[in-house]
């Protein structure tokens, strides 16, 4: 308990963590609260008539081009947004950490195959590997999706979160698989091995816990990397579809509007900034308390 | 040294095959008949089987061989052949033939004049060199009556990875040239807005870094801090956009799009606003970079030491701090070029850039998947061999690096 | 230190040395003055007839090749490499008169062979043109003499001459396509880069993404009327970058985006040019499969649709609600149709009465870009408003209409069973001045654009009829009948006619806007 509540008085006093976990704490209720209150119904109606009115007292962020309210959407959209975040860092790091653990582990060749393949993936610019990914698995997906019957529309996400939770695992790979090697060096690993615990448990018990501060760290500074690429994937035409609203193809869309109705992209492009904002916060806050030796990362 | 060079030259081999593996893999995943979208929708039988042997999608097996002369050339692109079995087959009857030369097709495929209802897989083949065979009255070596078969996908992944090791990455499907030849045209623009990022994320991450360390929470660092926080936070392409409408149209200083033509002062105002789109993230987290590794080595003993010593305070942070803050400096720069290439893509479109990553977007809106995924492959080499580099300078800048290396 | 510095310097030139200049050919500030510049947002990928596609590969085409006959501004038809042309029995032989003293651009004369070479290159199925079956009539192309030419078609067709106004009709030199076929493959040189044409300009350099540079041809039959001396075309495909050079004057015209016409409208350098556009951008029905097959279901769809609003506000009043195929400009136009006027009740109704009362799910294919995207984001949620809920796929434009071919039959008399065929698609349709032009690709059972699958006996005959009249009269009645068949049968939603928008810069003075999109620069001068 007061191992928690040191820790917890040392995160108080770095103000950056502080104000990145108020922010990420008001995005996740705001996706909880959009989940509950905010019918997707309400989103995805138009009325054509009020069609990209400026900021009101109505419509606090303004009207779209089809007359919907962005304020709404803005709010609606970051359930999607979050969803995309987390469940790509949920993916990339299962993945990764899965991989980096076998690998750092056994060593050998188990290690040799892994850091292969690792090395490969590696080799492409993450963009780029997500952006080849998305265009050219993610439509045979959706068809996969619609061959067995289900809404295309309810999945647009995800090729976009396949596409990035594939590009992004090998650098959880290959950081899990550096901390393996030194805590495997470590006393008490050899010790448990000593007294006869087999791998499973030695893994389980002794090394991921030991991991847990640097995936904490990685995996939050990562939420905001997905939530960034998943608009430039929007931007390139490879988001999601719609009428479900990400911030991403909420701020593309709007782009056509930019000089003239600028509400357009504005407000979805400023709750993207302030979301990676407060992720970064978040994650630095926590690397500075957690794991002093990923200062470089 | 030397060796240590050869030696990772060697170990980049494993890593570029499986690069063309990948590449591969996603290509062959993607949606759609390959040759039936490179030729059109209205694309006769015979050529779309003469692209498919070109592609190695299937080949002819079996056969006769003959001789075929040319007796005549219709409107340049069908050759009448007269067609001689060299030995005594079933199939001994002399004919004609007309061929339908391809677009680009060598081995050239066709089937026999008198007899429309032969089946496709009743061809000849003719392998030629490119010269003597539209002259009337020459011999060409040919196969009659062959067979067509599907290849596996481990052939074809060969067959293209040949093409890949003599530089041909196949056919643009949208202008119907070599892909090879688009992407390299294209290059000298890739690089030169990769390379003016980059130059321009290196020095705003070594003055704002150094800054910021030298004079650690400052107004300077703290302020330096939040903008280089905001600008890790802001989509690229919006970033772009607005740069373009306040640099260019509010303020017109900059041109909003397309490239200068080189070695100009038109070269350089083009540059400006896409490099800074593009290389400002990287500079602002290299810049975060320096100012954490400076101001561990600002804290160590030496360096206390040479400033308690008197030694004029500016010289040291440059002499002693920057070197050694250089190390990590230096790797991440190199691991960056990898978010530059990748950010290129969107970076080149926001401004109409024509490089390598407009060419690659184009192409998938186009469905035109030999060039994007000839894109892919490119641009990962292209990364590999920077890390490369990177590794080589990084170890000169700290021998101990090698001499671990080879220890392994 | 030092070691440092120079471990930088080889960082940051090895890979400047690697910089080769590129072939961007650098222009003069004179030559640029003497050149007008247009900005164009889509993909131009070809200017080889038999392989255009897009519209706006028309525009540009244009200015190198020329058709035998065109449109002109005022919907007449003029001739341009023909002088005359008529048919005395009956329409079936056509006989072109073709304008002496004409050189392509190489110098080459324009001859009559030129003309058979060309249409029977187009005709050649291993051309693969996806334009052969729009004059699959001809029987053969006779050359009587170097001027004149004779097309013998295998029925009376009165229209034959409309056809040759588009852009797969224009002719390149005879020598370009010997060169395209060239027998040794390394001196091949590619029509679709290398066009050689009799046009007013001359195709100077070709920078993919970045310029199509063109020169007046000093040979060109009409000179005095051509007093541009450059001509450049710019790729922009960003509509707001595309705006703002505009604005600054490195463009002297530009395709403007519905979304900027009211600030292109306020700005006092750039005055905005718009014309009806001769085109229906459409929602269109799988008519063979699936719940629009039944002729209720389209009609409810109809109600659902309001044109008026979406016109008035999504697009800023830019366009034209459609009741028919025919913009209401086009003299066939017929006004006495049935109106679906917007009445969600009554397509409630009408879904009720088809036995879908509990609602539908459909799959919609759009493409990506712009007036399509926006309008099957307004026609989705309007849809579902009555219980029609779709489930949008988008495709780039390069792709779409290729999509749709894996699912026609060549006949027309087949239909779709493929998995996964659409229930609806976007479309939009430049048909230009002729009501055939609309008619007979998009609605004669088979035809390579009919993508709704639409098969009507009554259509193809009243095709067939309109042909061989030669009075315009009669041929109006069966236009007039035909937009009430096919309005009454739904097979689309008659979404809008949109309008040409082009901004163009003071110092740009004489032009005047086509109602087709195509650009005409004679009598365009600059400052």
């Amino acid at each position: 308990m007061s191992e928690y509540a040191e820790f917890w008085r040392r995160f108080r006093r770095n103000p950056l963590a502080m104000v990145g976990l108020i922010t990420v704490v008001f995005i996740c209720l705001t996706a909880i609260i959009a989940g509950i209150f905010v019918p997707q119904d309400s989103v995805i109606t138009q009325d054509l008539r009020i069609a990209l009115n400026p900021p009101s007292w109505q419509h606090p962020f303004g009207t779209d081009h089809l007359g919907r309210d962005i304020f709404l959407r803005v709010v609606y959209a970051s359930r999607t947004s979050l969803l995309v975040g987390i469940t790509v860092v949920a993916i990339g790091m299962t993945l990764g950490t899965l991989l980096g653990l076998l690998s750092g582990y056994f060593g050998g060749w188990v290690d040799s195959l892994i850091s292969r393949v690792v090395d490969i993936m590696l080799a492409f610019p993450f963009l780029l590997l997500a952006i080849a990914v998305s265009a050219t698995v993610g439509p045979l997906m959706l068809d996969w999706i619609a061959s067995y019957g289900f809404d295309r529309s309810q999945f647009s996400m995800l090729p976009v979160i396949i596409a990035l939770g594939f590009a992004t695992f090998p650098s959880y790979a290959r950081l899990v698989r550096g901390s393996v090697l030194s805590i495997k060096e470590e006393q008490f690993v050899d010790s448990a091995r000593a007294i006869g615990v087999t791998h499973l448990p030695i893994m389980y018990k002794h090394i991921l816990p030991n991991l847990f501060g640097t995936l904490l760290v990685y995996g939050t500074l990562r939420v905001s990397t997905a939530i960034l690429a998943e608009s430039g994937l929007s931007f390139l035409g490879l988001g999601a579809l719609p009428p479900e609203p990400t911030w991403g193809n909420m701020l593309s869309d709007g782009r056509e509007y930019l000089l003239f109705y600028s509400w357009l992209p504005l407000f979805p492009g400023l709750a993207i900034l302030v979301t990676v904002l407060g992720f970064n916060f978040l994650g630095d806050g926590l690397r500075d308390l957690l794991d002093p030796r990923m200062k470089d990362l | 040294m030397t060796t240590y060079i050869l030696r990772r030259l060697l170990e980049l081999i494993p890593t570029m095959l499986g690069v063309t593996i990948l590449t591969f893999a996603l290509m062959r995943l993607s949606p759609g008949d390959p040759v039936r979208l490179m030729l059109g929708p209205e694309a006769t039988e015979e050529s779309i089987t003469a692209k498919s042997v070109e592609l190695g999608y299937e080949r002819y097996v079996g056969g006769v061989p003959g001789t075929a002369r040319v007796l005549g050339i219709e409107r340049g692109n069908y050759l009448i052949l007269h067609v001689i079995p060299n030995e005594q087959t079933d199939f001994d009857r002399e004919r004609l033939i007309r061929l339908h030369v391809g677009e680009a097709a060598n081995p050239l495929v066709g089937r026999f004049i008198e007899h429309e209802d032969f089946p496709v897989s009743n061809v000849i083949e003719a392998r030629v060199s490119q010269t003597d065979v539209y002259q009337i009255g020459v011999d060409l070596d040919v196969m009659i009556n062959r067979t067509l078969v599907k290849t596996n996908v481990v052939t074809q992944y060969f067959y293209w990875l040949g093409g890949v090791i003599r530089g041909d990455l196949g056919t643009s499907i949208t202008s119907g040239r070599p892909v090879t030849e688009e992407i390299f045209r294209r290059m000298p623009a890739t690089i030169e807005l990769a390379l003016v990022s980059m130059i321009f994320a290196i020095l705003t991450g070594i003055i704002v870094g150094v800054l910021s360390a030298v004079y650690p929470r400052s107004i300077l660092d703290n302020t330096s801090r939040f903008i280089v926080f905001v600008f890790l936070a802001m989509p690229s392409f919006w970033l772009g956009l607005e740069l373009i409408i306040l640099f260019s149209r509010n303020i017109p200083l900059f041109p909003p799009a397309g490239r200068g033509d080189p070695w100009t002062p038109q070269m350089v105002s083009h540059l400006v606003l896409p490099a800074i789109t593009l290389g400002v993230s990287t500079g602002a987290f290299l810049c975060r970079i320096l100012r954490s590794s400076m101001l561990q080595v600002l804290s160590m003993d030496y360096v206390r030491t040479a400033r308690a010593k008197g030694l004029d305070s500016n010289r040291v942070i440059l002499k002693h701090a920057l070197k050694n803050a250089m190390i990590p400096f230096v790797t991440v720069a190199g691991l960056s070029t990898g978010a530059l290439l990748g950010g290129s893509v969107i970076v080149e479109t926001v401004f109409n850039w024509p490089g390598v990553g407009k060419l690659m977007i184009d192409s998938i809106r186009g469905r035109d998947f030999p060039v994007t995924m000839g894109a892919v492959l490119i641009l990962a080499f292209i990364f590999v061999l920077v890390n490369l580099l990177v590794d080589l300078l990084y170890s000169v800048l700290d021998p101990r690096i090698r001499l671990e290396g080879s220890a392994k | 230190m030092s070691r440092f510095l120079s471990v930088f310097s080889v960082l940051i030139l090895l890979p400047a040395v690697l910089l080769v200049a590129s072939c961007a050919n650098q222009r003069s500030e004179e030559h640029m003055q003497s050149t007008l510049v247009f900005g164009y947002g889509d993909n131009f990928l070809t200017f080889d007839p038999a392989r255009q596609i897009y519209a706006q590969e028309t525009v540009i085409m244009l200015q190198v090749l020329e058709p035998l006959v065109r449109w002109n501004n005022d919907l007449v038809m003029e001739g341009v490499l023909a002088t005359d042309w008529y048919s005395e029995d009956g329409c079936v032989t056509w006989v072109f008169e073709l304008r002496p003293g004409v050189f392509f651009h190489d110098g080459t004369p324009f001859t009559a062979d030129a003309v058979k070479i060309h249409f029977d290159r187009i005709l050649d199925p291993e051309t693969a043109s996806t334009r052969r079956r729009l004059i699959e009539d001809i029987v053969n192309i006779e050359v009587v003499d170097d001027l004149t030419v004779v097309f013998n078609l295998e029925a009376p067709n009165c229209i034959f001459p409309e056809r040759l106004t588009s852009a797969f009709a224009t002719i390149p030199s005879p020598e370009a396509i010997a060169r395209h076929y060239h027998p040794d493959p390394s001196r091949r040189l590619d029509l679709g880069r290398n066009p050689v044409g009799t046009g007013p300009f001359m195709l100077v350099d070709w920078v993919p993404d970045v310029v199509i540079q063109m020169e007046r041809n000093p040979t060109y039959w009409n000179l005095e009327e051509i007093h541009l001396e450059n001509l450049e075309f710019w790729p922009i495909r960003e509509n707001t970058t595309r705006l703002i050079l505009l604005e600054q004057g490195v463009l002297d015209m530009a395709t403007v985006s519905f979304a900027q016409v009211n600030v292109a409208k306020n700005s006092d350098q750039v005055s905005l040019q718009t014309s009806p556009y001769l085109s229906i951008v459409y929602i269109g029905f799988n008519t063979q499969n699936g719940p629009f097959k039944d002729k209720r279901v389209r009609q409810a769809a109809n109600y659902a649709i309001n044109q008026e609003e979406m016109v008035e506000y999504v697009f800023f009043g830019v366009g034209e609600p459609a009741n028919s195929v025919l913009p209401s400009v086009l003299p066939d136009y017929n006004p006495n149709v049935r109106k679906y006027d917007y009445n969600p009740e009554k397509a409630r109704e009408l879904l009720r009465e088809a036995g879908y009362g509990d609602g539908i799910q459909v799959t919609l294919w759009t493409h990506e870009l712009g007036t399509y995207r926006i309008a099957a984001d307004a026609v989705v949620e309007q849809l579902r408003q009555v219980g029609i809920r779709v489930d949008m796929q988008i495709f780039d434009n390069a792709v779409y209409w290729s999509k749709f071919e894996e699912y026609k039959t060549r006949d027309g008399r087949q239909y779709p069973t493929k998995e996964g065929v659409y229930d609806i698609f976007i479309g939009g349709w430049v048909g230009g001045e002729a009501p055939q032009g609309y008619f007979e690709p998009l609605f004669r059972s088979g035809s390579y654009s009919n993508s709704s699958f639409y098969v009507n006996e009554e259509i193809d005959t009243l095709l067939d009829e309109a042909r061989e009249q030669d009075d315009p009269e009669e041929r109006r009645k069966r236009y007039w009948r035909m937009q009430e068949i096919i309005v009454e049968e739904a097979p689309w939603i008659f979404a809008f006619h949109g309008q040409v928008n082009i901004g163009v810069r003071s110092r740009v003075q004489g032009f005047q806007i086509n109602p087709s999109g195509r650009l005409f620069f004679e009598g365009v001068t600059i400052d």
